[in-house]
């Protein structure tokens, strides 16, 4: 009879803690439904991964015929869920449980693996690479004696504008599209404690392909403009030991460039700057926290290429030096690093002597002002970066005051590029510089159009071989 | 929409579910479901809408005539059913894989169309031939109302990845259910387990899959042995938490509406045997098989050499319904083999193997399978099995392997618990002890109250930043 009793006591408590536990589920849920529903919270760009999240999708009797409005919807609601920034940080730690993340790290991209990279030893490979030619016409100290224009001669409000609001121009023209879909580097990262590299695969037929697209800028250029090709090392072929690329199955980025190298036309100034970079790897002249170079890494790249230009480059103590701290870049958004948020990045930025001011064209075509180096202290954390050039806008040009010979040279240029713009102002009257993905016209009718002498390719040498970015390098040329 | 997004649990769920309850009749509930049903069916794609509705119109037709005719004539009513219901399958189906074969044959046509296969199209229809069959049977009663029958067929909790619900089993419960708070307390725990399952283990065992398992045959071919072992175990593990979690949810669901759904696993690898193994795997697609396929043929009844025939045609079968490529034709008749083996061969002597050496066998010959089952063509299954062995004198990358190891292993060894009964019998402990002492009791109601909240929690953690979220069986 107790028996009975005490089952039957222990069956209406059993009922009571279901009571409890459905409550409790509905209201999480509950809560879950209402803070979704709340449509004016949702965010329309994201701080960590830096892009405008998903966009409400148009309603259209194809979209819900075939399905389209329905993926886009569910993408919409996700994408754009009021928390998603804190839930996603929440899983960032979730996912750090799933084994030992002490030290290293691989985050796999693409899959994309390696080809070998052929052998170009042998006769033949004479290129104007190693030969500096004769001094142009630009007097480099005639820039150094000429007028600076100082970062006040820019309108103050321009600058104050991008420093507290920094979702609007120039970051609103960065979509997630420029880092991932468009075909930067941020696929394949190998991480070890609070720093990680960019792994580089090389792929024959890209490289092949980019060489050949530069070629025939060269040819359809002609003899009176230079074309300079730089590729751009990742960050791991200089900083991680040989042995250690090999054991992931990245490739040799040294001898990938010279393979890119001997692939072009005689006619290509083909700058090899991986040695120098090398050389001074001890130097902070790549992020930690990010896959770009730092501006002092930009300026011995620039250094290598002087050397191939046959100009004296300027000293590095001679351009004012601004710093911006707390830099945590793409790195950290991808891995949410623990290492990395406690030591971030420091963005330093070298402003050049000629002038600050510049002008880039907004995706209205629109003109808009700006700084060569912007004052990023208050930008992000994650966006200070975007203090160089404008970053990646379609078109922008800097007019030196300092030089007055009508010299123009055009760069063309992935993020990478921003960093590297500031130090061939003072080489030129005219500096434009053109990003591969987004600029519209063709290459030899701009260079035409505005007289220019020197084309230079500055591009990561991710960009110089996956096929998606080399399609577009292609597109350009014509 | 999928089960495991966000939009799909915090708003399509939460609206069917708070509607579902406001309705106080049983017809308002049944036509809050079917609503519920067609939005969530049409979200893929109107088009397909238009599928399940003529495959339900011609079952619920036939299922009337068939109801009333006798002899001959209701054999042929059947037949031209179900007739009609494959070629409809086979038309969205395999019509692009049978091109393609004509094409290598003859080359002819130069160009294959490519057929968008139409949402669960194999599970409703499986689900619509079982009803109009158990009609022919006599096991059921012929719906007379067209929208209770697409009820059952287009109910959105099962409808498009299983499990292969027989209209007996729902055809009361269509007509009359009740929630109690045990059942609704129970269906709370499936959904918020399988969620997780899905939406935190499946997706991340998927990642790391993925990373060996990736490009075309010559990257696959230079990959090192220790890194296709790892991809393959994860994705033995990805396979079975993803499909089982989506059975969980669709459970679950179907528990907090009034509905109980067969169960489609009973922890596969756990077992002792591959004839083991495919009584617990995908259990309602097999127990289909057997009653629709398999027992009509004959079965056993007609001696040992028209069984073997007609396993060949079950399996054969079997392995198509997975998927329109000759690499699960493979791969049905790899289980042909071995059932065949463990049937005739081994006989009563496999259960005097040892019992480890007998799971650990299954556990091989399933990791084998699931690799046929991954990889398409031939050149990349190719490349993976040889390089399985080291064959593939590739350079290795042990590097990648060990950090991908270390990085991952708790989260492996944790999908490998989920795939055992260990928490689930641990749970069922606590409560057997509650009865008798009231710290059990505490502890009891602690886990009760506390999992589903957090494991919500998780899978919206782990869902709202993560695009990367397809069920394997979606679009079988």
């Amino acid at each position: 009879m107790r028996e009975t009793m005490d089952k039957e006591k222990a069956k209406e408590k059993l009922r009571t803690i279901y009571r409890l536990k459905n409550g409790l589920f509905f209201t999480a849920l509950g809560v879950f439904a209402i803070i979704g529903g709340l449509w004016f919270l949702r965010p329309e760009v994201s701080e960590i991964e830096k892009r405008e999240l998903t966009a409400f999708p148009k309603l259209t009797a194809k979209g819900v015929l075939d399905g389209s409005f329905g993926t886009g919807l569910d993408l919409w609601y996700a994408d754009t869920y009021p928390l998603r920034e804190s839930l996603i940080a929440a899983n960032h730690r979730l996912q750090a449980l799933y084994g030992s993340q002490s030290e290293q790290i691989i985050i796999k991209g693409d899959g994309n693996k390696a080809d070998e990279i052929p052998d170009i030893t042998g006769p033949g490979d004479s290129k104007p690479t190693t030969t500096p030619v004769e001094t142009p016409s630009t007097d480099p100290e005639g820039t150094q004696g000429g007028e600076t224009a100082p970062p006040e001669t820019t309108p103050s409000t321009t600058e104050t504008e991008a420093a507290t609001t920094p979702a609007t121009e120039p970051e609103e023209s960065l979509p997630d599209g420029t880092v991932d879909q468009q075909g930067e580097v941020n696929g394949d990262i190998y991480t070890t404690g609070d720093s990680a590299y960019s792994l580089y695969y090389f792929n024959r037929s890209g490289t092949e392909r980019y060489a050949k697209a530069v070629s025939r800028a060269h040819e359809l250029l002609g003899d009176n403009v230079r074309v300079f090709s730089m590729p751009i090392p990742l960050s791991s072929g200089v900083m991680l030991d040989p042995a250690l690329l090999k054991g992931v199955g990245a490739s040799d980025q040294r001898a990938a460039i010279e393979y890119i190298n001997s692939q072009t036309d005689p006619g290509v100034y083909a700058v090899n700057i991986y040695d120098i970079l090398k050389k001074h790897n001890a130097e902070y002249i790549y992020f930690r926290t990010d896959h770009h170079w730092t501006a002092r890494g930009a300026y011995y790249g620039y250094v290598e290429l002087c050397g191939a230009m046959g100009v004296e480059p300027h000293a590095l103590e001679d351009f004012e030096k601004r710093e911006f701290p707390g830099f945590l870049g793409s790195f950290y958004a991808d891995t949410q690093s623990k290492g990395m948020k406690n030591n971030p990045d420091t963005v330093e930025a070298f402003v050049p002597m000629g002038t600050n001011s510049m002008t880039y064209v907004d995706n209205k075509g629109k003109e808009i002002k700006w700084n060569i180096i912007m004052n990023a202290e208050k930008y992000a954390t994650g966006n200070k970066y975007y203090c160089f050039s404008g970053s990646d806008q379609s078109l922008a040009w800097v007019h030196n005051p300092a030089i007055t010979d009508g010299s123009a040279c055009v760069i063309v240029k992935d993020s990478f590029g921003n960093a590297f713009v500031p130090f061939m102002v003072d080489h030129y009257e005219y500096v434009y510089w053109i990003d591969f993905r987004y600029f519209k016209q063709k290459l030899p009718d701009f260079v035409a159009e505005k007289g220019i002498r020197d084309v230079i390719f500055c591009l990561n040498i991710y960009n110089t071989t996956s096929s998606g970015a080399v399609g577009l390098v292609e597109k350009l040329i014509g | 929409m999928v089960f495991s997004s966000m939009i799909f649990v915090f708003a399509f769920l939460v609206l069917n579910l708070l509607t579902h309850s406001l309705c106080r009749s049983m017809r308002a509930k049944n036509i809050c479901l079917l609503v519920s049903s067609l939005i969530f069916y049409s979200w893929a794609s109107l088009t397909f809408t238009a599928i399940l509705l003529f495959d339900t119109a011609v079952c619920w037709f036939f299922g009337l005539f068939v109801e009333v005719s006798s002899g001959k004539a209701r054999k042929r009513l059947l037949a031209l059913c179900v007739t009609i219901l494959l070629l409809v399958l086979g038309t969205f189906k395999y019509t692009g894989f049978l091109l393609e074969n004509v094409r290598l044959l003859f080359g002819v046509p130069e160009k294959v169309p490519e057929i968008v296969l139409p949402l669960g199209i194999s599970f409703y229809t499986f689900q619509l031939i079982s009803y109009v069959a158990d009609v022919y049977r006599g096991r059921v009663k012929a719906q007379r109302k067209f929208w209770k029958l697409l009820l059952y067929a287009s109910l959105f909790h099962q409808c498009v990845a299983g499990p292969i619900v027989r209209y007996g089993e729902v055809a009361e419960a269509i007509e009359e259910r009740h929630v109690t708070t045990a059942q609704m307390s129970r269906g709370i725990s499936r959904f918020t387990v399988g969620l997780a399952k899905k939406a935190v283990l499946a997706n991340a065992c998927a990642a790391v899959a993925d990373i060996f398992f990736s490009g075309d045959a010559a990257a696959l071919a230079a990959q090192s042995t220790a890194g296709l072992w790892l991809s393959g175990a994860a994705w033995m593990l990805q396979i079975y938490l993803d499909f089982s979690a989506y059975s969980d949810m669709a459970v679950g669901m179907g528990l907090m509406c009034g509905f109980h759904y067969p169960e489609n696993f009973d922890y596969p690898y756990l077992s002792g045997s591959i004839t083991d193994f495919w009584r617990s795997w995908h259990m309602t697609l097999g127990n289909f098989f057997r009653d629709y396929v398999y027992i009509p043929l004959g079965g056993n009844r007609r001696g040992r050499g028209r069984q073997v025939l007609n396993l060949l045609i079950v399996w054969s079968l079997t392995g198509l319904w997975h998927g329109a490529s000759w690499n699960y034709v493979l791969w049905g008749l790899y289980y042909f083999v071995f059932l065949v083996f463990e049937k005739f061969a081994l006989g009563k002597r496999l259960e005097k193997i040892p019992g480890l050496l007998r799971h650990a066998a299954v556990l091989v010959i399933v990791f084998f399978g699931w690799i046929l089952f991954r990889f398409e063509d031939m050149a990349s299954l190719g490349a993976v099995l040889r390089g399985l062995f080291g064959l593939n004198a590739n350079a290795a990358a042990p590097l990648t392997a060990r950090i991908t190891f270390t990085s991952n292993w708790a989260l492996l060894l944790v999908s490998a618990v989920a795939c055992t009964p260990l928490v689930t019998n641990l749970r069922l402990l606590l409560k057997k002890r509650s009865v008798r002492s009231g710290g059990a009791m505490t502890a009891y109601a602690v886990v009760e109250a506390v999992h589903p909240v957090l494991l919500l929690v998780v899978s919206a953690m782990a869902l709202v930043g993560n695009s990367y979220n397809p069920f394997l069986y979606w679009m079988f």
